[in-house]
Parts: structure tokens; sequence; C-alpha cells
């Protein structure tokens, strides 16, 4: 008994200093890290003297399609892969807590995330873990991650549970870092064109399904969150869907995109929403595709060309 | 309830804490109970059919003793049998073969009129019909005692640890556990916690990292290409290695802290420079149950070289229909037992040499060729259709784009070769030579085996996946 009351005090120990001084040592990797998805980005933008006139929030359909360099004002782009407005709402609120908030907030928003079916539990992206480094620092983020489980809370005791998955990544991005410290961003990066994009792309909308759903208003509270925020800080929100190349998709996200116009109607928010809108090219041809759902960088410039006319003219209309 | 939820954890730790604290004469109760509260986590109705099984076995195992002639002895064994291997067909080959049935139907213009069953398959079924099926077979056979006591037998069966994904236990190994008194010791509790961690460690850091880029590459197939395909499938079979072995490790260690002793079910098998010795290395309790209670019965290899060889076929092909009622583990069966055909003419099998008698590069190579067989028939095993296996095994070998490696997320494929790299490196240097989890092997207090719970601890943590599903084998 004794030698396992040893063990078992020796481990305690041991697990909580190595715990401790791992994260200690992440944390100041972290803090210094200023370029990629896992903190990077977000370290950048928050470091900038004065927050752009424009930003780009969203997932990866705003991430590698966006390019602020179209945009004829200072614009950052924000989007992080793989996340839903779970996401974007916790991060608006460590925009707000860090007093680093733009004029304009351009949201690309996925319809398919308000759809489900009633009394089948949402797949949950918990894209909000992308925030976990503010998870006690930040009340919101805190608070929509313990919502992810009832489980989740007990994992912070450990503190590098922040870095989880993502060490190897972090490391990386703070050699970048260091070995380009004052490299200029705009959070834009490109999916270069290949030659068997299209062939992928075509390839994959044979495989598409849809599974029966329809739309669920309980599934829009975080973007009702974000709505709300935005009105209260007078920040002038852009909401956006991207196209797809499947018109089938675009048929399927019907229903959830006529009920986001009537919501932005609401509360007067401007929407654009290329699934019904025509770009040159990109619903007919594949090359501009990585796959039915992300254009390529030649497909993201004709889409950020459009997107920036569009919000150049909404803009000069809308006041704050 | 699965072993890597912190529901299990606290579960695991009121139960041990409550063993320990009970008087012996009571301690099976608490083990009964808690294993049934186990298994309705899963499907709870289910648990209806799981003791029909073990009160057809109980009864069946005492007729068998007690009957005079051997007549009378066969047909309650039968009779079990029966049970046991019908409940198994209903539930995981009834609609199998029904799919079959109206394939044939539909190639000669008729309908099935055999009705679609939707049911879900139980949880472990198969692992525990073996587990009873073995014990009405050893009572049959003399080798093991008809058990009197209906909570014991009942345990035998449910055993929490090892009720829904083994390994297999034999009567003769386990029955006699249950009555012995265990009592505390430490050097077999840390053993058993620090197996336990590392079985974790095998399923949440590695395994599920592994999944994702499995299930990327797997799921989206035709975007891929020959070097792709191949690093995927070397990376399932690493995956499905680490999630079984994992729970085997979990479910060793469970025990282990209760003072129970379960069988090794996996002896490093990647390391193995035959299939012959990879069977012998990989989910040992399944190989040594198919080979004790259907190859040699079959007549083993003790009637001919040809007929020989066709039991090792049968073995292997319902080996492989163990795993799954699809046409795919059927073929995973026969690859495997087509190699070990093969290896018996040959000669290549061998028998399991020791390390120093061969040069190290001759052994890394035979392991390495034998690893790569092995992945060439879990494409199949991973695979949903045969057409998906097929492309795969097509494309692998074309030379069109071969070259082309899809990372998809470089920091998850950089942690996956790093907790790879640490898994293999830890097992060949330290774990075959039983430096760690040997509680008969220097103190089980030191720094040493501290650290390295810790280090396993930190890895979960920064590595491992919390969404992680259930283990794989938990659907056979």
């Amino acid at each position: 008994m004794r030698s396992f009351g040893i063990y078992l005090a020796g481990l305690f120990i041991l697990v909580f200093t190595m715990d401790r001084l791992a994260a200690s040592f992440l944390d100041c990797l972290y803090v210094k890290t200023m370029t990629g998805q896992s903190g990077g980005k977000i370290n950048y933008y928050l470091s900038l003297p004065t927050p752009p006139d424009l930003l780009i929030m969203g997932n990866s359909r705003a991430y590698y399609q966006v390019v602020p360099d179209s945009f004829k004002m200072p614009t950052y782009n924000i989007a992080h892969s793989a996340t839903d407005d779970c996401f974007q709402r916790g991060l608006l609120a460590v925009l707000e807590e860090k007093k680093q908030l733009p004029k304009t907030i351009l949201l690309q928003i996925d319809p398919g995330q308000y759809l489900g079916q009633e009394g089948i539990t949402r797949k949950n992206l918990n894209s909000v873990e992308f925030l976990r480094y503010y998870y006690g620092k930040n009340e919101e983020v805190t608070t929509l991650i313990n919502n992810e489980g009832s489980t989740k809370k007990y994992l912070f005791y450990f503190h590098t549970y922040r870095y989880n998955g993502r060490v190897l990544t972090l490391l990386n991005n703070y050699f970048k870092t260091v070995l380009h410290p004052k490299q200029l961003q705009t959070g834009y990066d490109l999916i270069p064109a290949e030659a068997t994009d299209s062939i992928y792309t075509l390839r994959s909308i044979q495989r598409e399904v849809f599974p029966p759903a329809k739309f669920l208003s309980e599934y829009t509270t975080d973007l009702q969150s974000i709505i709300s925020t935005c009105k209260r800080l007078h920040i002038r929100l852009i909401l956006f869907t991207s196209p797809y190349f499947s018109r089938a998709m675009a048929d399927y996200l019907k229903p959830s995109t006529d009920k986001i116009k009537l919501l932005c109607g609401e509360n007067k928010i401007p929407y654009i929403n290329y699934l019904e809108l025509s770009l040159p090219g990109l619903s007919t041809s594949a090359s501009y595709w990585k796959d039915p759902n992300h254009l390529n960088h030649l497909g993201a410039e004709i889409q950020s060309r459009d997107l920036s006319n569009r919000v150049k003219q909404l803009l000069d209309e809308i006041r704050p | 309830m699965l072993f890597n939820s912190l529901t299990f954890f606290l579960f695991f730790g009121v139960v041990s804490l409550g063993y320990y604290a009970l008087p012996h004469r009571y301690r099976w109760v608490l083990l009964l109970f808690s294993s049934c509260y186990f298994y309705l986590y899963f499907i709870p109705i289910y648990i209806l059919i799981l003791f029909f099984t073990i009160g057809v076995d109980y009864v069946a195992g005492i007729y068998i003793e007690t009957s005079a002639g051997t007549k009378r002895k066969k047909t309650f064994l039968i009779l079990s049998l029966i049970a046991n291997f019908g409940t198994l067909f209903f539930f995981k080959y009834y609609n199998f073969l029904n799919e079959n049935i109206t394939s044939i139907f539909r190639w000669t213009h008729h309908d099935n009129p055999l009705p679609y069953l939707n049911i879900l398959l139980p949880i472990g079924l198969s692992f525990h019909t073996f587990q009873a099926v073995s014990y009405t077979i050893e009572v049959y056979r003399g080798n093991a005692k008809a058990e009197r006591h209906f909570g014991i037998y009942a345990l035998y069966v449910m055993f929490y640890p090892q009720l829904v994904a083994g390994p297999i236990e034999r009567p003769q190994h386990m029955l006699h556990q249950f009555r012995e008194k265990h009592i505390f010791s430490s050097k077999q509790v840390i053993g058993g916690l620090q197996l336990m961690l590392w079985g974790l460690f095998k399923k949440v850091a590695v395994g599920d990292l592994l999944s994702v880029y499995v299930n990327s590459i797997y799921d989206n197939y035709q975007m891929n290409t020959g070097f792709t395909l191949c690093v995927a499938t070397w990376a399932f079979a690493l995956m499905i290695y680490c999630d079984f072995s994992g729970y085997s490790d979990i479910a060793v260690g469970v025990a282990q802290v209760m003072g129970f002793e379960l069988m090794t079910n996996f002896r490093f098998p990647y390391f193995s420079k035959s299939i012959t010795e990879f069977w012998r290395r990989w989910h040992i309790s399944l190989s040594s149950w198919l080979r004790d209670y259907l190859y040699i019965p079959l007549g083993g290899s003790r009637s001919g070289k040809f007929l020989s060889y066709r039991n090792l076929m049968i073995t292997m092909l319902l080996g492989g229909l163990w795993h799954g009622a699809s046409w795919n583990f059927v073929i995973w069966g026969a690859l495997n037992g087509m190699y070990l055909v093969v290896e018996k003419i040959t000669g290549a099998g061998g028998s399991m040499t020791p390390a120093g008698s061969q040069p190290f590069f001759s052994r890394a190579a035979k392991a390495f060729f034998t690893f790569n067989l092995v992945c060439l028939a879990w494409i199949f095993f991973r695979s949903q259709t045969f057409s998906q296996a097929w492309y795969i095994l097509c494309n692998i070998f074309h030379s069109s784009g071969f070259f082309t490696l899809r990372i998809q997320d470089t920091g998850l494929f950089c942690s996956m070769l790093l907790l790879v790299t640490f898994l293999l490196s830890i097992e060949y240097f330290f774990l075959r030579k039983a430096i760690f989890f040997n509680p008969v092997n220097g103190s089980i207090v030191s720094f040493k085996t501290i650290g390295f719970s810790s280090l396993l601890i930190l890895l979960i943590i920064l590595f491992g996946n919390s969404e992680g599903g259930q283990f794989i084998y938990f659907q056979f």
C-alpha cells in the first residue's frame, strides 16, 4: 500500500510539474507566433497598431477564397478552416476584449450548418476549441467550450490541453515567425490551381449525398448572437455565402438561404448569396475548383473581385 | 461505456475500490452487478440475450458433466452450440445471408420472400459467444469442471474488462480466479495502471490520430493515388493495432488492478518475420481459439499435407467471417489463409527464432515484407466494398502519380510520424524486454516507472483525440 501511495503521489507531482512547465513553454511560443491558423493569424491581427477597416471571418471557404488585396481598403482575413458560427462568436468576443474591432465584418456563413433533423443531435464541429488558448482568459470562449460537453472542463485542469493536437503546428509556425519576423500578412492563403483539380471536382460531385434535413432556427443561436454583438458594438456586418460548384448542393441549401435572407432582412443586414449569383465561369468550369466546395486561387480571385465590388457598393449605402 | 471515456475511469475507480473494500465472499456480486451495469450502458435490452445464452450454457455444462453416455453429453453440447451460434447467426449473419439470397433471386428475376431485419448487433457478441462456447467444449472434453455457481459462471462470460472485445478466455484459466481471494498488491496494481495508461496512449494518442488521416484518404479514395493510398494503408495497419491492442492492454490492466490475470492478446505483431509468426502474435486469444476448436478438430496437420492446407484455409476463412458479415472479411481471411499455406509449402514460416540468430538487416527486411503482406490484406478489411478495395489495390501499384503524397494536414501528419516512431521504439527497445509493466522485474516504484507514466499522460493530453470514437473491435 505504501508503494502505491508513493507511486500515486510521485505521479501526481511529476505530471503536475511537467504539465505546468510544458504549458509555460508552449505559452511563450504561442504569444510570439504570428503565422498559421493555430493562433498565429489571430496574434498577428491583435498585434496590428490599428484594426483594419474590413475583417473577413468564416471557414475555409473564406480563408482560401477571399483575397484581402482585392478590397480597396485595409483588410485582413482572419478566417479559420473547419469552423462554424460558434467559433466566429468566440473570436468576436476575443476581439472585443482585446479592443481590436474592425469597422466592418464580412462574415462568410455556410447555410448547411442550419440544416438538421428534429430529434437528432446536431453534428458538432467543436470549432470553438480552436480558441482553447483563451479558455479561462475569455468568459465567452470559456462558456462556449464548457457547453461542448459536461466533462470538457476537467480536461482544462491540464494546462497543456490548450495545445492538444497542435504542438507540432505551433512549433512549425513559431519557427516560421522567427525566420520571417517582419513579414506583412493579409491572413489569406491560396490553394494553388493544379491540373488535376477539375478531375477531382467532377468525380466528387458524383459522390455527393444529401441527407434529408430542414432549416432549424435553434441552430442560428450563434449567428443571432454575432448579429446582436455587432449591433451593440456598432460594427457593420455583411454576410455572404461562397459558391458551390454543384447545382444540386445549391438547391439542397436553398431552404436555409431563404431563411437567412429573412433573418438578415429583419436585422437590416446585407446578405450576398453566391448560390444565387452567377460569377463568370465558376459554375461551368471545374478548373476553378479544388473540390466542389472550395475554389482554387484562380476561382478565388474571381470571387474576391466580385465580392469587393459588392462590398464597396454596400458600404456606400449602409450606415453603422 | 467506452474505455477511453471519463465515465469509464470513474466507474473503474469505484468498482476497484469497492472490490478491495468488500469481504471476499461478496466480491463476485459486485463484479457481476458492475459488469451488468457496464453492459447496460450500450443497448440495455440486449442483456436478456446475454443471460439467455448464459442460462443455456450453465445448464448444458452441468448436464454434460453429469450425463453418463457420450451420446447424451454430445446432445447437450450440440444444444449449447446451437443456442450460441444460432444467436450469433441471427444477429450477425442473417441480413448478410439475406442480401446474398436477394442477389441470387434478382439474378433469376424473382423476389426474395425473406424479410430484412432492422436489428443492431449486440455489442461484443462474437467475443462472448466464443468465450461461452469454449466453456461447454472444455467441459465436454473433460478439461474443465462444470461451474455450479450461476453467479460465477455468469461472471466468466460477463467480466466487464473483457466482455465486449476480449481477450477470449478459457474456463480453466478464468473460473478459478473468481474464487481466489485477491489481496491488494502495490506491484500488481501499479503494473495494471501502467498497462492501462499504455493502452490508452495507443488508442487515444496514436490510434485515433491515425484514424483521422486514414479516414480522410479511404473515404475519398478515388481522389488519391499510389503512395498516398500505400501510406494510408500502412497507417491503417498501425491504427487497427493501436486500437485493438490498446483495448486489450486496458482490459488486461483493469483486471490486473483487481488481481485477475487475463491472457496476453498481442505480442508486438508487426515485428514478425513471417505470417505464421504474425498470427502467433496478433489477436492471440482468437487465433488460439480457432486453432483449438476449429483447426485441430478438422484434422489439423495430422491428416496429410493437402488436408492440412484445406484445414488452414477453412479456419482462416471462418476467422475472417467472424470479424464481420461481409465478403471483404472473407477475402481478408482467404488472403491470410493463402499466405499461411504458401509459407507451409515453402517452409518460410519457420519458428519464432531468437532475435540474435539472424543479422539485423535480414530480420528487418523480413519484418518489412511481412508487414506489407499483412497490409495488402488489411485493404479488404478497411474498405467498405469490394470495388473500393480493388480500386485501392490497383491504384497502389499504378505508376501514374505514384509519388504524389497527399498529406492534408502537415501538423497531423508529423504528429502521426512522431507518435508512431515513439510507440514502435518503446515496444522494440523496452517492452519486448519487459522493462516496463512487469511486476517481477525490478522495483515498480522508481523514477523510471513514474517518469514513464507521467510522460504517457502528458502525451495523451498533448496529442490525444478527446473526440475519438469507439474501439473498432466493438463492432465485432
